[in-house]
């Protein structure tokens, strides 16, 4: 047996081994905090159905809107993500610093983390400078004037298709 | 067969190859430290990810352009020193693995921290120089068979997670899945082969389920790698197969996954004497 082998071959590998399916299974039973590389590898896992209701972002360049078709999905990934991650960033981030807070107080190191470590120094003027500054390098185009709207769109006879009027998220003018 | 020294270098050829294909994909699409200049970072329920965050360098890569210069530049020199001093059999390997895989993981947890990237990208990158660590052919053997039960334990459990979170047991996953990925795409009507080719996967659920369920089939079986080594070709075969539709449909790019076949490939080999 392998287990057998590796115990007689190395003791600081085998317990190193089986320490960590020990804590995988945990981490993975328990749902929720994972510990890199013990991650939960459950991508697209969750129930998800053909008519759930999509937010779709609009962005204009210079008045000219962008192409998403003509991006590669990295490239729309990025710009979507971004945006994405930049709404939910501070509620986010502060939750996630009051929960490992607890957790990292159970293993003797909570009082290190400070919270403005923890927590971004960015504004909205800084992080649409950089947001248009990325969608130049995507689009080719030296972005001036930035205006984003959200969508909603669903799935509907065979199209995606819009379900709302879009909404104004972002208007920006000039930016330097 | 027996293993030996050889074949520890074709896997350093491997690992290098995969390195530089991966390397090269973020290159091209800007994703390196220096190229996303970040100005915002995402913490996530991570225990790794919030110890490494108390020293602060998130907020010093974000300010700090030299830094994430170094970042970029060990990121690539690392894994080549390492493939180069296991090729050529110079002295240092071990310190070079452990440092090569502590470094991999660090500049994966930050560089997911500011970008749409999921650290899923790298466990690769932290795994593998790991099995260049031993001196010994018999170490090797065995870090190569402790890796490959983990990273067989990874795949397996993303199987395991389509049953517990339910997507399994829906019939529309699959079209709902491709509804969401695609959504920009989607909404941009483009009009080409391959929106038309999603959107008739997307409307045909008989057929995306059972491209889901055949996905999680290949995760499944996966199992029988922990009992046998006998059907390792044929799970390599699965599991290539998987991320070049998953790649093709889904446009996810797990190349740096790709490394990981060398386990399954490798595996055959026995050790001289005392082989199982």
């Amino acid at each position: 047996m392998f287990l057998k082998e590796l115990f007689l071959f190395s003791r600081v590998l085998f317990i190193s081994f089986l320490s960590f399916i020990v804590l995988f299974i945990f981490l993975n039973i328990k749902w929720g905090i994972v510990a890199f590389p013990i991650n939960e590898y459950g991508m697209y896992s969750g129930k998800l159905y053909i008519s759930d209701t999509q937010k779709v972002y609009q962005i204009y360049a210079n008045d000219t809107l962008v192409d998403f078709a003509k991006l590669s999905m990295s490239q729309r990934d990025k710009i979507q993500f971004s945006l994405d991650l930049y709404k939910n960033e501070k509620i986010n981030n502060t939750s996630v610093y009051l929960t490992m807070k607890r957790i990292l107080n159970k293993l003797l190191i909570g009082k290190l983390m400070k919270e403005e470590n923890y927590t971004n120094h960015t504004d909205t003027t800084k992080f649409y400078n950089w947001f248009s500054d990325q969608l130049g390098n995507i689009t080719g185009i030296r972005v001036s004037r930035l205006v984003i709207y959200s969508c909603n769109y669903c799935w509907q006879v065979g199209m995606f298709q819009p379900v709302s009027e879009p909404i104004k998220i972002i208007s920006v003018d000039p930016f330097r | 067969m027996i293993l030996s020294g050889k074949h520890k270098k074709q896997f350093a050829w491997l690992y290098g190859v995969c390195f530089v294909l991966s390397f090269s994909w973020y290159f091209y699409y800007d994703l390196l430290l220096c190229q996303v200049n970040p100005v915002f970072f995402i913490n996530r329920l991570d225990i790794t990810r919030n110890i490494l965050f108390l020293t602060d360098l998130q907020n010093l890569l974000i300010q700090q352009l030299w830094l994430r210069q170094i970042f970029d530049v060990l990121y690539f020199v690392l894994p080549m020193m390492l493939c180069f001093a296991v090729i050529s059999g110079k002295k240092g390997v071990q310190l070079l693995a452990l440092i090569t895989a502590l470094f991999s993981m660090m500049y994966g947890v930050f560089l997911a921290s500011f970008t749409y990237i999921s650290l899923d990208m790298f466990v690769a990158w932290f795994f593998i120089p790991f099995i260049f660590y031993p001196n010994t052919e018999k170490g090797f053997y065995y870090v190569l068979h402790t890796v490959r039960l983990i990273f067989i334990m990874l795949f397996f459990s993303a199987g395991l997670w389509k049953i517990r979170g339910g997507g399994i047991f829906n019939t529309e996953q699959m079209s709902g899945i491709l509804v969401m990925q695609h959504k920009q795409y989607l909404a941009a009507n483009a009009g080409d082969w391959f929106s038309r080719f999603t959107g008739f996967v997307i409307e045909h659920k008989v057929i995306s389920y059972g491209i889901y369920l055949l996905g999680t089939v290949a995760e499944l079986v996966f199992v029988v790698g922990f009992f046998t080594r006998r059907f390792d070709r044929i799970l390599m075969v699965l599991f290539i197969m998987f991320f070049v539709s998953d790649y093709f449909l889904m446009r996810i790019n797990y190349s740096s996954w790709m490394v990981f076949t060398g386990l399954l490939y490798f595996s055959k080999y026995k050790l001289e004497k005392n082989g199982i």
